[in-house]
C-alpha cells in the first residue's frame, strides 16, 4: 500500500515536471528565448552526468552535452508533443556520444570527475570492501571509480547506455525504452547481459 | 530499480555502480559550461543563416553582379579588343622577302617559293566573302595549275604566322600527286 503511494507520487512528480518542460517548449517556440535557459537548467546536470559515464571524459562531456542543447535549441521548432522533451533531448545527446565515441575509437583516455566522498551512502558492501583491502574508505572509493569506469567501458555502447540510464541516471525500463527506440523486454534483457560483463571485469575486485 | 531477475550478485553490481551519482565536477564547472553555452548559442544564431536565407544571398548577389559583369564585358570588348587586335595585326615581323602584290590567282607567286621561306604580306589582303564558294573552297587540288586556293583562307587565320602557312603550302603541293582531289 505504501509502495503503491510511493509510485503514484513519483509518477504526479514525472507528469507535472514534463507539463512544465512542454510549457517552456511552446514558449521558446514562441520566441521566447529565455525559456530555454530554464530547460538547460533543469537538465544539464543528469544529460552532463550521462554523457561523462558514456565517454569517460569531463571535457568531450561537457562539449557534447553542449552541442545537444544547441541542436535542441535549433530545432525546437520542430518538436511535437508525441514526445516527452527529455526524451528528445536525450535521444539527440545519445545520438551526439554514439558518433563521437564511433570516431574517437582509437583514441580514449579518462578523465574523472571528484568524487563527493560524503555523498556515498554508508553501505554493508563498502564497509566489507574497506576491511578486505585493508585500506581507508577514501582510497578505496578512488579505486573503485576507476575499475567501476574501466569496466563500464569494456562494454558495448547500447550495454553501456542501458546501464547508465538506469543504474545511474534512475530511469525506468519503459523511459529507456522510449529514449532508446526499442521495448521494455530488449532494455532488461541489456541489462541482465550488461550487469553480468561488469561482474566478471570486476571479480578481482570484489571478490 | 531492482529488477526481479538479479541475482544477489547483480544487486552488489546495481549498488557499486549507484556510487557513480556521487561523482561532481569542480565548482566553477556549471559557470564556464553556461558561459560557453550561451556563447555557442549566440554563435550559432548570428553565423548559420537557414537554406531558405542562403538561397536569398546567393541570388541576390546575382542579381548585384549582372550590370557589373556586363559593364566589365562592355569595357573589355570596346578598348581592350581593339588593342588586342591591333598587337596582333602588327605581330609579323618584316620579313626577308616580301611578297608585294600577293595575288589569290598568281599561282606563280607561290609555287616559286621554297620550303622555309619567310613570307611577310604587306598588307593583309581581307578575305572576300561571296556567295559562290571561292575557288577551292573545299580544299581541292586543280590537277593542271597545281594552284592551291585554299591559301587565302588559311592565310587570314594564320595571319599572325604566314611562315607556317607557307611551309604547310610547299608541302602540300610538292607531296599531293597531280590528279589528286581531296575533298574536306
Amino acid at each position: 500500500m505504501v509502495e503503491s503511494a510511493a509510485s503514484t507520487s513519483a509518477a504526479d512528480i514525472v507528469i507535472a515536471e514534463e507539463d512544465s518542460d512542454l510549457a517552456c517548449v511552446e514558449r521558446v517556440q514562441a520566441g521566447d528565448v529565455a525559456a530555454f535557459d530554464q530547460l538547460v537548467r533543469r537538465y544539464r546536470e543528469r544529460l552532463y552526468s550521462v554523457m561523462y559515464n558514456m565517454v569517460g571524459n569531463r571535457e568531450d562531456a561537457a562539449d557534447l552535452t553542449q552541442d545537444a542543447f544547441i541542436r535542441a535549441f535549433r530545432s525546437i521548432r520542430r518538436f511535437r508533443r508525441n514526445a516527452s522533451f527529455y526524451t528528445w533531448l536525450y535521444r539527440i545527446a545519445l545520438n551526439r556520444a554514439t558518433s563521437h565515441l564511433r570516431r574517437h575509437r582509437a583514441r580514449q583516455f579518462f578523465s574523472l570527475d571528484n568524487f563527493d566522498e560524503e555523498a556515498a551512502p554508508a553501505s554493508e558492501l563498502l564497509g566489507r570492501l574497506v576491511a578486505r583491502h585493508k585500506t581507508d574508505r577514501a582510497t578505496l572509493l578512488r579505486e573503485l571509480q576507476e575499475k567501476l569506469n574501466e569496466a563500464i567501458h569494456k562494454l558495448s555502447v547500447k550495454h553501456r547506455t542501458a546501464v547508465i540510464l538506469h543504474e545511474i541516471d534512475g530511469r525506468s525500463h519503459a523511459e529507456i525504452a522510449r529514449i532508446t527506440g526499442t521495448t521494455e523486454g530488449t532494455v532488461r534483457s541489456r541489462l541482465h547481459y550488461a550487469k553480468q560483463q561488469l561482474q566478471v571485469s570486476l571479480q578481482g575486485f570484489l571478490d | 530499480m531492482k529488477s526481479p531477475n538479479d541475482s544477489p550478485d547483480q544487486d552488489r553490481i546495481s549498488e557499486l555502480l549507484k556510487l557513480k551519482r556521487c561523482e561532481r565536477p569542480d565548482p566553477g564547472f556549471w559557470q564556464r559550461f553556461d558561459h560557453d553555452l550561451q556563447r555557442r548559442l549566440i554563435q550559432q544564431a548570428v553565423i548559420r543563416p537557414t537554406v531558405g536565407e542562403r538561397l536569398w544571398l546567393v541570388y541576390r548577389g546575382l542579381v548585384h553582379a549582372a550590370p557589373v559583369t556586363a559593364c566589365a564585358m562592355i569595357i573589355t570588348g570596346l578598348f581592350i579588343g581593339p588593342a588586342f587586335q591591333t598587337v596582333r595585326q602588327d605581330g609579323p615581323t618584316p620579313a626577308h622577302v616580301a611578297v608585294e602584290g600577293l595575288s589569290e590567282t598568281d599561282p606563280a607567286a607561290v609555287s616559286g617559293l621554297e620550303a622555309g621561306d619567310q613570307i611577310a604580306l604587306a598588307a593583309p589582303e581581307p578575305v572576300a566573302v561571296t556567295s559562290e564558294p571561292a575557288p577551292g573552297a573545299e580544299l581541292g587540288f586543280d590537277s593542271d595549275s597545281r594552284e592551291i586556293p585554299a591559301r587565302l583562307e588559311m592565310r587570314a587565320v594564320y595571319r599572325g604566322n604566314f611562315t607556317f602557312v607557307s611551309e604547310t603550302l610547299d608541302n602540300l603541293a610538292s607531296s599531293v600527286p597531280a590528279s589528286a582531289v581531296i575533298n574536306y
